[in-house]
């Protein structure tokens, strides 16, 4: 398990070139007895999605608040475009976008006139925040419904507003908290293709969620959090070779019961990761020929009925770095 | 920015009148009823008749002369402007019909009430109110404390003629002995005369018509619509300003947090929008009172006056609401138990007079309902000038300003310890 900031040898050299738009180092915060987060440190570059992947409760939403300003955190700084955010939040604040992962909009306005609302308060003037709403309001696929109150919005068309709302001023570096939750697939799949253009248009962006598909499609580089503290970070990749690479396997049977790390053999060659009744998930160590492995795990004490050998997931590193499975 | 807050505040009231609507058709319905059941809807504010029994026990000439009094003569006149129904029953009947509801009040003159009162001893006059009815047995009260108010009068600067009179009263004296009795009592009303003209009987109030105002008739409606109005510009001033527990329930305050910007145009925002929709408020109900109850409102300027200035301290106090009770659940109920309590209180319901004394004296005077019921009401309908309403404005304002600036500062402080919106 790590803690504080990894650096990542694999990471795209491009990004790895630039100067970090946010750096957060060794970022604590607490709530009474409960230590929400614990020194947690990565950067965001321009032109980047980095993901803090976790389950509900892992400090990914408390991460954000400090970053955006609206909590004081107990220990660490946040760096914003060189500046010291605590130096400066108004001018770092300039530079955000923040996507709240509770819907902030006024029901009883219309999608343009809370684009427009927020434009305003962030700077623009009128004839500029109308522009720019209505050119949000195309992009994010909402043009005809402009001019409609929210409140007859689906969970999906607001979770859009809401989104276009921390835009209007062009931020540089826009903060997700979870901007898909409970919304439908195809509603999901918009809001994510809208993020990946903020991504090609140079927009530092940090995002939070708790779906192992979302961020293994969207995010470049992923920062797995839970309990407050950051496990791991780095590409899809880094994070699976941490895990074996492809060598992981997976053992249908009956192991109730069963104590595989008493196995003669065992506990050198295998790693398990998550033992259920029906399912036995190992992972190989070290340099191995699948077929050996395959070999091997079909001779041992408690018979296999199957074993199937599956690249690893992020849940699988999941399931590695925190003993838990993200989708309990 | 401000202009887009309120802005956006209007639209969304615009867009949602209904607490609005409902707080506002309030004191118009309070007003119209109450005022409805007492005989109001006559354009001249005039009470209905209020019947009410006189038992005369003592059945002597005095009481015989009262009785005739009322029916008679420059009272039975008056009559036309004080609507009283007076009808001689005996004790029985009387409380009878006292417990049917037919009665506001009963009056019992008691057995051997002149001959105490010619020998100068204390007398006393019974009442026995309907209970379930306020104004006119009030007024019933009111007019028995004048009556006793005159014989006490009488029994005090007569008192070594009653003796003599208590013979040509009771029909048992030479007729000649009645001539100078006559001229004694005729001597002393003179000297009397200045004391006695006007009468004391009257509601009106002299001096501070003199000072200069212009009130005009009393107006049912228009007394329960201003302190209804007082009561309900409360109720709706939480609205106004409890719009930031919904702005903080909406994650809307959170968002304006992650902005560039600073906090105070946001509440001040609301404060401006609390006022002016407040400001808008009292004109549509006060505009309805004329419109729908024919009331005239004689001081238009020092109504205005009080209204934005008392508009300003209901902002105030919402604001530190909102301030020291940051969540809503538990501010709402507060809310309405401090608007409730302060308008009972205040005296903007009900008639002041029914309140205890000693509440009347030490803690009345020291709400900011009852200096804007009050003064409005003097304004109206006691012709108060602006020596009596400017001090009470001005005190209205000063006392806005000052909650408007612990609630700035019960804002900070929450924000400054990391409180979240």
């Amino acid at each position: 398990m790590t803690s504080g900031r990894s650096t990542s040898p694999a990471r795209n050299g491009t990004l790895a070139s630039m100067s970090p738009l946010l750096q957060v180092d060794h970022l604590s915060k607490t709530f009474g007895p409960v230590q929400a987060v614990a020194d947690v440190s990565f950067t965001v570059c321009p032109g980047e999605i980095y993901g803090l992947l976790g389950p509900n409760g892992a400090g990914k939403t408390t991460t954000i608040s400090m970053i955006c300003g609206l909590l004081r955190p107990d220990g660490g700084t946040v760096t914003v475009a060189g500046q010291p955010l605590a130096a400066n939040p108004q001018a770092a604040k300039r530079l955000m976008g923040v996507v709240p992962q509770d819907l902030a909009l006024y029901e009883e306005l219309s999608a343009a006139e809370n684009l427009e609302f927020w434009g305003r308060l962030a700077g623009l003037d009128g004839k500029t925040a109308r522009a720019r709403a209505a050119e949000l309001l195309a992009a994010l696929t909402l043009a005809d419904r402009a001019k409609d109150a929210v409140k007859t919005f689906s969970g999906g068309m607001k979770r859009r507003v809401n989104l276009g709302c921390a835009l209007l001023h062009r931020p540089r570096l826009i903060l997700l908290d979870e901007p898909t939750v409970g919304i439908d697939p195809q509603a999901r799949l918009n809001i994510l293709e809208f993020i990946r253009g903020l991504r090609a248009e140079g927009v530092a962006v940090l995002y939070t969620t708790h779906y192992l598909e979302e961020a293994e499609s969207l995010c470049d580089r992923i920062g797995i959090v839970d309990r407050g503290r950051m496990h791991a970070e780095g590409t899809l990749r880094e994070l699976q070779e941490r895990l074996g690479g492809d060598r992981l396997f997976a053992l249908d049977g009956a192991w109730t019961g069963a104590q595989p790390d008493t196995w003669p053999g065992f506990r050198e060659r295998y790693r398990v990761l998550q033992h259920t009744d029906r399912q036995l998930v190992v992972a190989a160590l070290g340099e191995r020929d699948p077929a050996d492995c395959l070999r091997e795990l079909l001779a041992l004490p408690v018979r296999a009925e199957n074993v199937t050998l599956k690249r690893p997931s992020l849940n699988d590193v999941f399931l590695q770095l925190t003993g838990r499975d993200l989708r309990e | 920015m401000l202009r887009a807050l309120l802005a956006k505040d209007f639209a969304r009231t615009r867009r949602n009148p209904l607490p609005w609507v409902i707080f506002l058709l309030a004191p118009l319905s309070v007003a119209g009823i109450i005022g409805f059941a007492f005989g109001g809807g006559q354009r001249e504010q005039k009470l209905s008749r209020i019947r009410f029994a006189l038992v005369d026990e003592d059945n002597t000439t005095i009481t015989r002369f009262l009785r005739g009094a009322l029916n008679q003569g420059d009272f039975g006149e008056r009559r036309s402007a004080v609507p009283l129904e007076p009808v001689l029953l005996d004790r029985g009947p009387a409380l009878a019909q006292l417990n049917d509801n037919e009665l506001s009040a009963v009056v019992v003159i008691p057995a051997g009430f002149s001959s105490d009162f010619l020998a100068g001893r204390k007398v006393t006059l019974e009442l026995v109110k309907n209970p379930s009815e306020s104004i006119k047995p009030t007024v019933i009260e009111e007019g028995l404390g004048v009556l006793t108010a005159a014989l006490d009068g009488v029994a005090r600067n007569f008192a070594p003629d009653l003796a003599a009179w208590r013979p040509v009263l009771e029909g048992d004296t030479d007729l000649e002995q009645v001539g100078p009795l006559l001229t004694q009592a005729g001597q002393k009303l003179r000297s009397l005369g200045p004391f006695l003209n006007p009468p004391l009987v009257g509601y009106t109030k002299p001096d501070t018509a003199v000072a200069g105002g212009t009130g005009g008739g009393f107006n049912l409606f228009g007394h329960l619509l201003l302190g209804g109005a007082a009561m309900f510009l409360l109720f709706l001033g939480g609205l106004g300003m409890g719009d930031l527990h919904r702005e903080i329930e909406l994650r809307t305050l959170a968002r304006y947090q992650t902005l560039h910007v600073s906090l105070t145009p946001f509440i001040g925002a609301k404060v401006v929008f609390t006022v002016l929709m407040l400001v808008l408020c009292a004109v549509i109900m006060l505009g309805s009172g004329i419109a729908v109850f024919g009331v005239t409102w004689h001081q238009p300027l020092a109504l205005g006056a009080l209204v934005v200035t008392y508009a300003l301290f209901v902002a105030g106090l919402m604001a530190v609401l909102v301030a020291w009770i940051p969540d809503q659940r538990k501010a709402d109920p507060i809310r309405s138990m401090v608007s409730l309590v302060l308008g009972m209180a205040g005296g903007c319901a009900f008639p002041p007079e029914m309140l205890p004394p000693f509440f009347r004296a030490h803690v009345m005077p020291l709400l900011p309902t009852h200096w804007f019921a009050s003064t409005a009401r003097a304004v109206e309908y006691g012709g108060a000038g602006p020596a009596a309403w400017l001090p009470v404005a001005l005190k209205l304002a000063l006392l806005g300003a000052a909650l408007l600036a612990l609630a700035a500062w019960l804002f900070r402080r929450h924000f400054a310890k990391g409180g979240r919106a």
